[in-house]
């Protein structure tokens, strides 16, 4: 069968593996099934150096590679970087001791699997079948690559009359492509027929996806509430309950469910990293220390590293320093060890002066003053050099950093001028946006503003019925999100002295409003707030 | 530290993570096996046999070490059933040639016996796991022949493994039988592997219909494993 018309001749084969020995067992045996091209690497950097240079039609990669990258983190920086052709073949060789999580239940599955010890039959047997597929539904996935959608609908309704045995594949694959071109309705009836043979998780999520697009957010939390009770490995599910959430304004929800999520599958770096932005909102900070430093360990070796994992780690445990108080040291020193980890790995000046930046104020945050000053004017005067010679290419990491530094140390103004600039250059970044406002004294987004303008709106409304306590509850849960607003705060306090008018004065209360408005400052006389201001100020 | 509490230690999360461990090490065992084996592909014959040897005996361990953890994430709801569809065909192909050196070893046949357009809806992985206990088994205790058979069943599919050696001991067979009330240590046999496979069969579902596995004996001779998936 190999010698004269193999259907493997023409193929370019790759094989990864840290065990040499493995790498020829596996050569061997291809070779004897008329293999010709065929390339060996022993770790994940020379396999995407590999593919980059090369497009691969089968790939055998084993999950565990040694140091460095694992066999699921090339495959997904391979996808993700379009380093492999979308009908390569990626078969995973697993050893049954690495297969802890539920490798099908990723985002980037790999194609197959070949667990160890495997003999030349099954992995002949494997690539057979696998290389059968992608040459069958080759036509579909190469319409999608280039982008025709259309075309890969029509490949796909034909394929499911043509090929009974690969029907489901086809199926799956149209109601994916029906709801890419937002086509609901018709996604929805492709997933209810195969529901109506089998209740098959992946059609039950493209419903939920489907209600979910509908904005029909309580039929899809029917469908998905059953699936996250039994703790499914899918994390699309988890992925749309906290959308569902999020629509509905709850945010403490939508951590419960991403908490949820990461305790199910604690290795995705993309889902840490919303938890902890998520649980800063919420104002839950150990739940966002927790986050940051796991998303910082799993980003290791994968696409995701980089020096905002490290930063973001460091900055939060100064958040939580900040209201823990410095008697933890253990924190300070983890902090501080990558904190000097991150120089060593990247050496870049706007990397150190941002390293500079967090432990200026972890130092503070420890009583270092002097060290903690040393640092801050060293940052100062880098940041004024870097940005004469890169303007705004500084990142606008660095710029919401120093900005943040500046209104720790007293330089609310200064601040003020580089968030609005910030504003004003990213006014789509929706994340970068929340962050701002997060920082600013007054809302400087459009999301921020309309935020804004709503919650005084309702704050109002509840002053005027005289509801006192629910419009403190409104204004507290707001400062939450913007803890710098100098509008939030003002009426936080008016609420409160409100409210004592009618209950009756309270020390403890009163207390907190004057510590609020003392974080306030001094108002200029051209404020907006300045009347409300010395109102206030006069009651206290 | 804490003073430790020997009255309250949590021995199945002790058991757990001690299985976790030696299943990792004798995961490296085997590999390293495969390495030895693919070096001394020149070998003498000899050889060959204490590697077949060496890795049954290492593949036995390792299988009582899944089945555990197996069993002790069902209990901790951390092991679902990741149902998809699944032609018999190739699925009994794929059992014949992941036992190929085990029966050639016990000089044993696996015959397939399924029409081609048999599928059902289960977890490959973990059904996989319930026929490699039931073909192992089988394979000891036939004389020649081992026949896997899939047969559409109540909306469901029925499978079979059927051997032709002196079948199941009746205790095995009546009703209520040690592997569906637990492990026991005082048959000899601990039937840990049916345990684990009832399991198994019972985290399948559909419609109100719950998986499940039976004994039985061939009134022409030889024991018969069912498993009943809906």
């Amino acid at each position: 069968m190999a010698s004269r018309e193999s259907p493997y001749k023409n193929l370019k084969f790759l094989i990864i593996d840290d065990f040499p020995a493995m790498c020829k067992q596996i050569e061997r045996i291809l070779n004897s099934a008329g293999a010709e091209a065929i390339d060996i690497v022993y770790n994940g950097e020379k396999a995407l150096l590999a593919c980059s240079k090369q497009k691969y039609d089968v790939i055998f990669a084993d999950f565990n590679l040694g140091a460095g990258k694992n066999g699921q983190q090339l495959l997904e920086e391979l996808r993700h970087r379009k380093l492999i052709k979308s009908t390569c073949a990626y078969i995973m060789i697993t050893a049954e001791a690495t297969k802890d999580f539920v490798f099908g239940a990723l985002e980037f599955a790999p194609d197959t699997y070949l667990n160890k010890p495997f003999n030349q039959a099954e992995l002949l047997q494997r690539l057979q079948r696998i290389v059968l597929e992608k040459q069958a539904i080759g036509p579909v996935l190469m319409a999608q690559e280039v982008g025709n959608i259309d075309l890969a609908i029509e490949l796909c309704i034909a394929g499911i009359q043509s090929d009974p045995k690969r029907r489901t594949t086809y199926m799956k694959m149209l109601g994916e492509f029906y709801l890419r071109s937002a086509k609901y309705e018709k996604a929805k009836a492709v997933f209810d027929q195969v529901l109506s043979v089998r209740e098959l998780d992946w059609a039950k999520l493209g419903k939920a996806r489907c209600h979910f697009e509908l904005q029909e957010y309580d039929q899809a939390n029917d469908i998905l509430a059953p699936m996250l009770a039994q703790n499914t490995p899918h994390m699309e599910a988890y992925d749309l309950m906290a959308g569902i959430a999020a629509k509905r304004g709850d945010n403490r929800g939508v951590q419960a469910v991403l908490e949820h999520a990461v305790s199910v599958s604690p290795r995705s770096v993309k889902r840490q990293k919303q938890l902890a932005y998520v649980a800063e909102e919420n104002n839950d900070l150990l739940a966002a220390e927790s986050a940051h430093k796991f998303a910082m360990k799993s980003s290791e070796h994968s696409m995701h590293e980089g020096p905002n994992m490290y930063l973001d780690y460091a900055n939060s445990v100064n958040k939580v320093m900040a209201i823990q108080g410095p008697e933890n040291s253990d924190r300070f020193k983890e902090s501080q060890r990558v904190l000097g980890k991150v120089k060593q790995k990247f050496r870049d000046p706007i990397v150190t002066m941002r390293v500079n930046m967090v432990s200026s104020t972890a130092n503070k945050l420890t009583g270092n003053e002097a060290e903690a000053k040393a640092l801050m004017e060293k940052v100062a005067s880098d940041y004024a050099l870097l940005e004469g010679q890169m303007g705004a290419s500084i990142g606008p990491e660095s710029r919401l950093e120093f900005a943040n530094l500046l209104i720790d140390n007293g330089q609310q103004e200064r601040a003020q001028e580089i968030l609005k600039a910030l504003a004003a250059d990213y006014p789509d970044d929706e994340v970068l946006c929340k962050k701002i406002d997060r920082a600013s004294s007054e809302p400087l987004s459009k999301l921020g503003k309309a935020a804004a303008i709503k919650l005084n709106r309702e704050g109002k409304q509840l002053l005027q019925e005289k509801n006192f306590a629910d419009a403190v509850v409104l204004f507290s849960q707001a400062l939450d999100l913007y803890p710098n607003n100098i509008g939030l705060k003002l009426n936080l306090v008016l609420a409160q002295v409100q409210k004592m008018q009618v209950d009756g004065r309270n020390a403890e209360t009163t207390q907190v409003c004057r510590d609020i408005l003392s974080s306030v400052g001094e108002l200029s006389s051209d404020s907006e707030f300045y009347k409300l201001y010395q109102t206030l100020k006069q009651s206290l | 530290m804490a003073t430790p509490d020997s009255q309250n230690i949590d021995f199945s999360m002790l058991l757990a993570s001690a299985a976790h461990d030696m299943k990792n090490s004798l995961g490296m065992l085997l590999s390293t096996l495969d390495q030895m084996d693919a070096v001394a592909v020149d070998q003498a014959q000899e050889l060959k046999g204490y590697f077949s040897l060496l890795r049954g005996e290492a593949s036995r361990i390792n299988n009582d070490l899944i089945y555990l953890l197996s069993l002790y994430r069902l209990q901790n709801k951390q092991l679902q059933a990741n149902v998809d569809e699944v032609y018999l065909p190739e699925f009994f192909e794929d059992q014949q040639l992941r036992h190929a050196v085990l029966l050639e070893a016990f000089n044993v046949s696996l015959l397939i016996d399924v029409a081609d357009d048999v599928l059902a809806y289960f977890d490959a992985e973990l059904i996989a796991g319930v026929l490699n206990n039931a073909i192992v088994n089988a394979a000891k205790y036939t004389q020649s022949v081992i026949r896997l058979s899939a047969t559409p069943h109540e909306g469901g599919v029925l499978i079979e493994v059927l051997d032709d050696g002196p079948g199941f001991p009746p205790s095995m067979i009546d009703e209520n039988t040690d592997y569906q009330r637990g492990v026991s240590f005082k048959s000899g046999s601990t039937n840990l592997g049916l345990f684990f496979s009832n399991h198994i069969a019972a985290l399948h579902t559909n419609e109100g219909q719950q998986g499940r596995i039976e004994l039985a004996n061939n009134p022409s001779g030889g024991g018969i494993f069912r498993l009943i998936l809906p």
